[in-house]
């Protein structure tokens, strides 16, 4: 009596919860899959690809009310991961119904000096969203400029929060930068509208697909000792301001060890007389640049020499403070 | 008694040899072909750029637009003429002279703006005075300063200034 149920309500309700069971154990759209990492069964159904365009595929995707899943979960269903975009409240809750979409793209950006997503990125949902524009500003009088737009979904979570507006980053081989952000419209997943920007060899990595990937890894480029004779290595800024005080540190190593060891001479050339020595010892120098637009552009080179006659230098470029 | 056919060339027509000109003191330019060239903030501190004819119809054009959508953060040069008339003088107007402006277009996109040196359209805009402004060889007498004005377009994505230099020759 209890397994049926002791009301006319539950009995119903484990009635009709008997029924999805039914089917959903026999039906032939019932396959295996990974959401959010966790194996179940779900149940898959077509639906109408008249939407959206014809541009992607969409599914009903059915699952016990035990599931997992939520808006933003991933699943991995045969070779692809797709994002669930719904998740429907049932009046009769005897199962869990979900609209689901292949991702069509993966999306890095740098988080300091990491990519996100442990170093392998997001599945994202992109779509073009430059309706009848060329994708090229052709209003300018002196150049034409790319200037297409996307809209791009990402699943909710801190990383992905963390983008802000003005940030960069790659879609199928060009850069686009987000100018507008809404976590709040579909709880769950976030969506961004990005307007093109332009590629920057210098700062971009197009072949792992991350913009701003050059200027988030530091590039320390003071070389560590290789050979195994003496030798002298002057640490410090490559590149000083005019107006600063720098300090160059020097180190000996004999063999690739590091040793007590000082210098006993510095020496600065300095053909524009911009360097000022305000204080030096065996082990730094630091020195003044000239407060001197005009010294903008010139080079200087530190040398520090051991008792020994051992030599090391440093070529430091005086830049601008703007 | 007027004449059939013109001696000599008029202002206007010389415009391919200004261009020419104009455009052979820019290439021979050290400072000029590296901010063109080099993208980075110590373009005035790398190798001088020493295949220069290279940066024409790539980043300097003879003509005012840059007709190949751009892509790539960049920095360009563009040529331009304006206002050719009669040379004008007070309420005096010479029919034997004719004067116009040369004007220089530059832009360049917001991320290469700050180098090493300064600030890049601000270093690019000095140069340009220092070869033009009072240069000889280019009509008669000197090149003389008119204007420079501020550029911005494209969601001032890309900016900086416009700077044009009288010309004066014989009609």
């Amino acid at each position: 009596m209890s397994a049926k149920g002791s009301t006319a309500y539950e009995r119903s309700l484990n009635n009709a919860t008997r029924t999805f069971e039914r089917w959903f154990n026999n039906s032939i759209g019932r396959e295996k899959v990974l959401i959010d990492e966790v194996e179940q069964f779900a149940v898959f159904q077509d639906q109408n690809q008249n939407n959206n365009k014809e541009l992607s595929d969409d599914k009903y995707m059915v699952v016990e009310n035990s599931s997992n899943v939520k808006v933003g979960s991933f699943v991995k269903w045969r070779n692809g991961t797709w994002m669930v975009f719904t998740d429907e409240h049932k009046t009769i809750p005897t199962h869990k119904q979900s609209k689901v979409k292949e991702s069509n793209g993966i999306i890095k950006w740098m988080i300091g000096d990491k990519i996100s997503g442990n170093g392998n990125g997001y599945p994202a949902f992109i779509q073009n969203q430059t309706l009848y524009t060329l994708g090229i500003s052709t209003s300018g009088t002196h150049s034409w400029i790319v200037n297409a737009k996307m809209t791009m979904y990402l699943q909710d979570n801190i990383e992905s929060r963390n983008i802000q507006i003005g940030q960069r980053i790659v879609i199928g081989g060009a850069i686009y930068q987000v100018m507008f952000k809404d976590y709040v419209s579909r709880q769950g997943l976030i969506n961004y509208l990005l307007e093109e920007d332009f590629v920057n060899e210098n700062v971009d990595n197009m072949e792992l697909g991350v913009a701003n990937y050059y200027s988030s890894i530091s590039s320390d480029t003071t070389s560590e000792p290789i050979g195994i004779t003496k030798e002298v290595i002057i640490k410090g800024a490559d590149k000083a301001k005019i107006g600063s005080l720098v300090t160059y540190e020097a180190s000996v190593f004999q063999d690739g060890n590091l040793l007590s060891e000082g210098v006993t001479e510095w020496t600065i050339a300095d053909t524009e007389e911009v360097a000022t020595v305000s204080e030096q010892t065996d082990k730094f120098i630091t020195i003044r640049f000239e407060n001197n637009f005009k010294k903008v552009g010139s080079v200087i080179t530190v040398i520090g020499k051991t008792a020994d006659g051992v030599i090391g230098s440093k070529s430091v470029n005086i830049i601008s403070p703007y | 008694m007027t004449k059939d056919t013109k001696r000599g060339q008029s202002t206007i027509q010389k415009l391919p040899q200004y261009k020419m000109d104009v455009l052979g003191r820019v290439l021979e330019s050290e400072t000029l072909t590296k901010l063109l060239h080099y993208d980075k903030p110590d373009a005035l501190f790398l190798p001088k750029v020493e295949d220069t004819s290279s940066l024409l119809y790539d980043r300097v054009y003879p003509y005012r637009f840059v007709p190949k959508p751009i892509e790539e953060m960049g920095t360009y040069l563009t040529l331009g003429v304006n206002g050719f008339r009669r040379h004008e003088e007070g309420y005096k107007i010479y029919d034997d002279y004719q004067s116009g402006e040369i004007y220089f277009y530059m832009f360049t996109h917001v991320d290469l703006m700050r180098t090493d040196s300064g600030v890049r359209q601000d270093l690019m805009l000095g140069e340009i005075d220092n070869l033009f402004d009072g240069a000889k060889g280019f009509g008669m007498g000197e090149l003389k300063l008119r204007y420079v004005n501020e550029l911005w377009m494209h969601n001032n994505k890309f900016g900086v200034y416009s700077i044009a230099f009288t010309i004066t020759d014989f009609k």
